[in-house]
């Protein structure tokens, strides 16, 4: 999975890179500027649930992939619609048995976002939704093989763009989210922050 | 024990144990024929005389029965006779009551005394052993607690409060009578003369010791009165009713029974049951039990002697007819005159045919033809002459001191020299059965009932083979090796079933048993301290909710094969087996909102089980433990 990641990452700054030689100057803040952004990020979440942290640790690493397009309103103010992807998985033990145990939380986000583009740097802050879709799978003898199952959440963002050329930027971005699923007799907070950064390349309409 | 550290006696009389055993034929099935062997193992008492009655145990627990023999001085022995206890060395035995603590050197000796697990552990046989005043004061009983390796400690301080009276007490006896849990002793004469014709006839006397659970012992009276002079005394559920009953031969009064009521409380029941009770024999020594024509049930013998112009002994048997006795037999003493002859008969399958003969002390042996009627069996065919020999036969016990299967005999003599009458059936017609752990806890099982069936019978009275119930000391101060001896005929491949009752009416069974074998039974009982733990075991988005089930072994058991585990909730479901060494378990995904109940219960190698220890949970709380397992256990899943 490493391998064909920083290839990925590669490629996009190798990508921006050129770009930016061949425009000869970044961009800083062109009127009526709209683009479209792909990239990738990585990060950390950290759960508020005591038995995920008990169970699989306090910090879960996750990477995953955002795309954004924004719109501008009255420059450098603008709009920023953004869908993302998370992918994370963790292992941990049973409280008492120890036995092992596999955690998978797939999210998909969108959000509306306010952002300030100043050509050099961005920032982008607003609330979104999650759908998570969660499997947790077990090893014998535990009585039941996996689970699965999936629910929806809310969140709130905050990203910090650097452009580094014209079509070329890297985050950092922290975010806050809520959810939970109800099971008999117990309820599961998947919600809980996140730190992550990443790098996104970006067209120019 | 190895041959150089025998001396020359010693060096004899294992030579020709040895050798007996070498040259002695297996006899024809239902030959009766013993040889007389005090001389050979060293067990004729003192030159002195004086013995009056024995008990057949084995006090240091090395497998072979070890002879105690209660001995009083007499006219013509010295004072301060002290009480024997041979240990059984195998070849011979030898006589360490003084080093292991048992003498009991009051200055006029005993008549009776009874071994039974009284204090502790209840694995060893401690001792009661009654004094027999003759104007030395104090003249009390005393108890003995076997150490457990034959040692022994005067327990007499468990008597509470402490004995004040003089005694004369002849026989005694021992068995739960009041079904509390633990052995009582019954002790007769608790007077110091019980020949005082200026007594009253009926007295109250506290004659019982009653045992507190604890070891220690109160002296009470429950029912029996003191009327005349009380020589021997037995032990046994007469009734057939559970309880322990007892009967007594007196002199100068009719010998009776006496019915417990089931709680130790005891009535005169000899009118009802149809005994005599004109004076036919003056003085009656002697009363013993035993099932002579296999039906289920304990028949009576009454042993004494007519005192008039001639001196004759007599054995009267009663059947017994569930709520009376019968009068079945009576057979007259061969003695010449002059020579006493009275006191004591014991039952045993001596030719091992199946059915109970009797050994008439100081007299000779009868077969039993399978009715119950005795036939005598003579001298030159027994090989008893010497039994006649008996200068002033006293009590006599049977035990198997050899262990070849069949019953010996010791007889006493308190004017001439013990006798010890070896068996020589040699064959495996036998099966004993050892009581090593009753409902109590308690070796030999005082008041166990134990049958024998036809294999695949078991319960069927019409293939009932023999009934055994194990008593203490009976007759005349004689107590028998404290195991069920039935004569079981292997001819033809014959196995046998076994069930045996114990007092609290549960039962055990052993199936399929092949003659000439020595069975050990013991009583299971249910683990201890068996109980639940809840715990959650926590997955992210699953919850199982864990029993942890422990418990411990119990000490009573001797051997347990497994425990099994029932959900007994609603109905009764195995849940599983787990292996006699194994303590702990783990229940698996047990609903959390649900009350359970689980029993558990150990059964033994022969598959009995125990009443069930009980465990309850309680719906919905979860005791949550986030330790992690050390270590992994047998999990079971219920799902």
């Amino acid at each position: 999975m490493k391998k064909p990641l920083c290839l990925t990452v590669c490629l996009l700054l190798a990508a921006g890179l050129a770009q930016g030689q061949r425009r000869e100057r970044i961009r800083i803040l062109p009127d009526e500027e709209k683009y479209f952004s792909v990239g990738l990020q990585g990060g950390a979440f950290f759960g508020q649930d005591v038995d995920l942290q008990e169970i699989y640790g306090k910090s879960l690493p996750f990477f995953g992939a955002e795309a954004t397009l924004r719109l501008p309103v009255s420059e450098p103010h603008g709009l920023d619609l953004a869908v993302g992807g998370r992918l994370l998985k963790a292992d941990g033990k049973t409280t008492y048995t120890g036995e092992a145990t596999r955690l998978r939380l797939t999210n998909l986000s969108v959000a509306i976002r306010y952002s300030y583009d100043s050509g050099r740097f961005a920032i982008v802050l607003g609330p979104g939704m999650d759908y998570i879709k969660y499997q947790e799978t077990f090893t014998q003898p535990f009585p039941v093989p996996s689970i699965t199952g999936n629910t929806v959440g809310f969140n709130i963002q905050g990203t910090v763009y650097f452009h580094l050329t014209a079509g070329l930027s890297i985050k950092g971005y922290g975010k806050y989210s809520g959810a939970s699923t109800e099971s008999p007799g117990f309820r599961v907070n998947l919600g809980g922050a996140e730190w992550g950064g990443g790098v996104l390349y970006r067209f120019h309409f | 024990m190895n041959w150089k550290s025998l001396n020359h006696r010693q060096r004899t009389a294992a030579f020709f144990f040895i050798l007996s055993f070498a040259l002695a034929p297996a006899l024809p099935a239902g030959t009766i024929r013993f040889s007389e062997v005090s001389l050979q193992y060293q067990v004729r008492g003192y030159g002195y005389f004086g013995s009056k009655g024995c008990s057949w145990v084995d006090v240091n627990n090395d497998g072979k029965l070890d002879l105690f023999v209660k001995v009083q001085e007499g006219p013509s022995t010295p004072k301060n006779v002290k009480d024997i206890l041979y240990i059984n060395y195998g070849a011979s035995f030898a006589d360490e009551a003084v080093a292991r603590g048992i003498s009991d050197g009051y200055v006029y000796g005993t008549h009776g005394a009874v071994f039974a697990p009284l204090f502790g552990s209840l694995r060893n046989f401690d001792a009661l052993v009654t004094t027999t005043y003759g104007g030395v004061h104090p003249a009390v009983d005393r108890l003995y607690r076997n150490r457990g390796t034959g040692f022994f400690e005067d327990a007499t301080s468990s008597i509470v409060p402490a004995q004040t009276e003089d005694h004369a007490g002849r026989g005694v006896a021992v068995g739960d009578f009041d079904r509390d849990g633990d052995l009582d002793l019954y002790f007769t004469n608790p007077l110091p003369d019980p020949f005082d014709s200026s007594l009253e006839p009926s007295l109250a006397l506290p004659n019982f010791l009653v045992n507190n659970g604890l070891g220690n012992f109160t002296a009470m009276y429950r029912g029996i009165d003191w009327s005349a002079f009380v020589s021997g005394v037995a032990a046994a559920d007469i009734d057939g009713d559970g309880d322990i009953d007892l009967a007594e031969a007196k002199w100068k009064a009719p010998s009776t029974i006496y019915l417990n009521d089931g709680a130790g409380n005891f009535r005169d029941a000899g009118t009802d049951w149809q005994l005599p009770q004109s004076d036919i024999v003056t003085e009656k020594n002697g009363v013993s039990f035993g099932d002579l024509d296999n039906d289920g049930d304990l028949d009576l013998a009454i042993v004494g002697e007519r005192v008039a112009a001639s001196l004759v002994g007599s054995v009267f048997l009663y059947k017994n007819g569930g709520d009376r006795f019968v009068f079945s037999q009576r057979v007259d003493t061969s003695r010449s005159q002059g020579n006493r002859v009275g006191y004591q008969v014991s039952f045993g399958d001596f030719d091992q045919d199946g059915y109970l003969d009797m050994y008439f002390g100081g007299e000779n042996i009868y077969r039993n033809d399978g009715t119950g009627l005795m036939v005598l069996v003579p001298a030159s065919v027994s090989g008893l002459a010497a039994s006649f020999g008996a200068v002033d036969p006293r009590g006599l016990g049977l035990g198997d001191f050899d262990g070849d299967g069949d019953l010996d005999i010791y007889l006493t003599d308190t004017a001439g020299p013990n006798l010890l009458f070896r068996n020589e059936v040699n064959n495996s017609d036998w099966i004993q059965v050892e009581i090593v752990s009753d409902h109590l806890g308690a070796v030999a099982g005082f008041g166990s009932k134990v049958d024998l069936f036809a294999a695949g019978h078991l319960g069927e009275s019409a293939y009932l083979k023999g009934h055994r119930e194990v008593q203490a000391e009976y007759g005349f101060c004689g107590q028998d090796q404290p195991s069920a001896h039935f004569g079981a005929p292997a001819s033809g491949g014959a196995k046998y079933d076994i069930l045996v009752r114990f007092l609290d009416g549960k039962t055990k069974s052993v199936l399929n048993v092949t003659p000439g074998q020595r069975i050990q039974v013991a009583a299971v009982f249910p683990p201890l301290g068996f109980g639940i733990t809840k715990v959650e075991n926590k997955a992210l988005f699953y919850r199982e909710t864990i029993f942890e089930l422990s418990w411990k072994p119990n000490p009573l058991n001797l051997t347990i094969a497994k425990y099994e585990l029932y959900d007994v909730t609603e109905g009764k479901t195995l849940i599983g087996e787990f292996p006699g060494t194994q303590f702990e378990t783990t229940l698996r995904n047990m609903d959390k909102t649900k009350a359970y109940r689980l029993a558990l219960t150990a059964v033994d190698e022969w598959g009995s089980e125990s009443d069930p220890a009980y465990s309850t949970s309680t719906a919905g709380t979860v005791v949550n433990i986030s330790r992690r397992r050390a270590s992994g256990k047998i999990l079971k899943v219920v799902k």
